[in-house]
């Protein structure tokens, strides 16, 4: 053995990775060669060192991929945690179950429900009364009944519309007649104030006319 | 049931099974995501994408007794195209990380003892400060328990390749904790 060998099995010999044989070798060889049993020392104290690194305890764990096997036992047994755990949950969850039973079982078995005066009548297979219609002659009647009411109601309009055009007319020539009146009155108050003020100016120049004539024959 | 029967029982249609599946494995996942990132955020989301992934190509999953092998080198690529996507967005140098502020008291004040949320965190910033190769094989083999056979299988790499890449890490990881002074005094806080 040399130094490069003894070399070549210090990580052998480090992680206890090594023959028996190789190992008592590289021991007898290192007793005589103190370099290199202190750098295998060296290097162990060095692991040892490593080895004070804490263990890690990641809390995380990854998002695993959703199974697509469900079996019926499996989706049961989710299905159970979904049910709610108090007495008053479980009876309103059971009374709504019997009744959404009921509704589908009614629904597929034509169930019929019927109060009459005499009590309650429940039957299964119930078909409803399907409506036929009118006769032609029915239908006719009908129609010529509502073509007469039709034209009733409209002569009612009709009359109506005219009585009230008419009152209106009437209100209006009413109206129209007053203020002629008011005015011929007005024209004719007007044209006195006029005569009165023109016999004024008359009478006033008049008197003018006599003072200017008697001073004119006072002065001669 | 192992999972080699509930994979065949999710390829019969058994949504179920994978959900089986999810929850043996998202601890695991996540564990490992978040020892890479050190960040609980980026850890559900490459667990999340992890499984997404592994629900599409379940299917395709030749040898279903290899299942673990296969969901820990989905979540592993998950993780370095993260860790290109982010180096591409900041610097991940050793030199440009700073250091931690408990190692800077340390450095200067060797007798102050180190607190275990400090020193959880202080070895998450030591482990990403190492290439991601030789973390991701740090812990697999320290905190995911695989020997080293599953994680040459997990990564498509020779043993002495897994075996290679776990002493340079541990090495480089001495050294930190020598630069930061950890580790006598984590030892004394022992």
């Amino acid at each position: 053995m040399n130094d490069q060998l003894a070399r070549s099995l210090f990580m052998d010999y480090l992680y206890d990775e090594i023959s028996d044989e190789e190992r008592s070798k590289l021991e007898t060889y290192l007793e005589n060669h103190p370099k290199l049993r202190k750098e295998l020392q060296e290097l162990q104290e060095t692991r040892s060192l490593l080895q004070r690194m804490p263990e890690l305890n990641p809390d995380q764990q990854l998002l695993m991929v959703e199974p697509n096997d469900r079996t019926f036992g499996r989706w049961w047994q989710q299905a159970k945690q979904l049910a709610p755990d108090s007495f008053f949950g479980k009876s309103v969850l059971a009374a709504a179950a019997i009744i959404i039973l009921l509704l589908i079982t009614g629904s597929v078995a034509q169930l019929h429900v019927e109060t009459t005066g005499k009590g309650i009548a429940i039957s299964m297979g119930y078909t409803p009364t399907v409506n036929t219609g009118l006769s032609n002659q029915e239908a006719e009647a009908l129609v010529q009944k509502l073509r007469e009411e039709n034209a009733a109601t409209l002569s009612k309009y009709t009359e109506s519309i005219h009585r009230q055009n008419r009152e209106q007319l009437k209100k209006m020539v009413t109206y129209f007649q007053e203020q002629r009146i008011n005015d011929l009155q007005l024209v004719d108050q007007t044209l006195d104030e006029l005569q009165q003020n023109t016999n004024y100016r008359l009478r006033q120049t008049n008197e003018y006319l006599g003072q200017v004539l008697q001073t004119v024959s006072t002065g001669d | 049931m192992n999972d080699a029967k509930l994979i065949e029982n999710f390829r019969n249609g058994d949504m179920e099974a994978f959900n089986r599946l999810v929850k043996r494995w998202q601890q695991r996942i996540h564990r490992f995501a978040y020892r890479y990132f050190a960040s609980h955020d980026e850890a559900s989301e490459i667990t999340q994408k992890t499984f997404i992934k592994a629900y599409k190509k379940l299917n395709t999953l030749e040898n279903t007794d290899k299942f673990s092998a296969w969901i820990y080198r989905i979540a592993n690529n998950l993780c370095l195209d993260e860790t290109k996507c982010a180096s591409r967005r900041r610097s991940a140098s050793m030199e440009a990380l700073p250091k931690h502020p408990v190692a800077e008291n340390l450095s200067s004040n060797p007798d102050q003892l180190v607190q275990q949320e400090d020193l959880e965190s202080i070895l998450q910033l030591a482990l990403r400060q190492i290439p991601a190769e030789q973390r991701i094989v740090v812990i697999m083999k320290e905190y995911e328990g695989l020997k080293f056979r599953e994680i040459a299988e997990v990564l498509g790499e020779p043993e002495n390749t897994v075996k290679s890449r776990l002493y340079y890490g541990l090495k480089k990881l001495r050294t930190l904790f020598e630069q930061w002074n950890i580790e006598l005094e984590a030892l004394r806080y022992e």
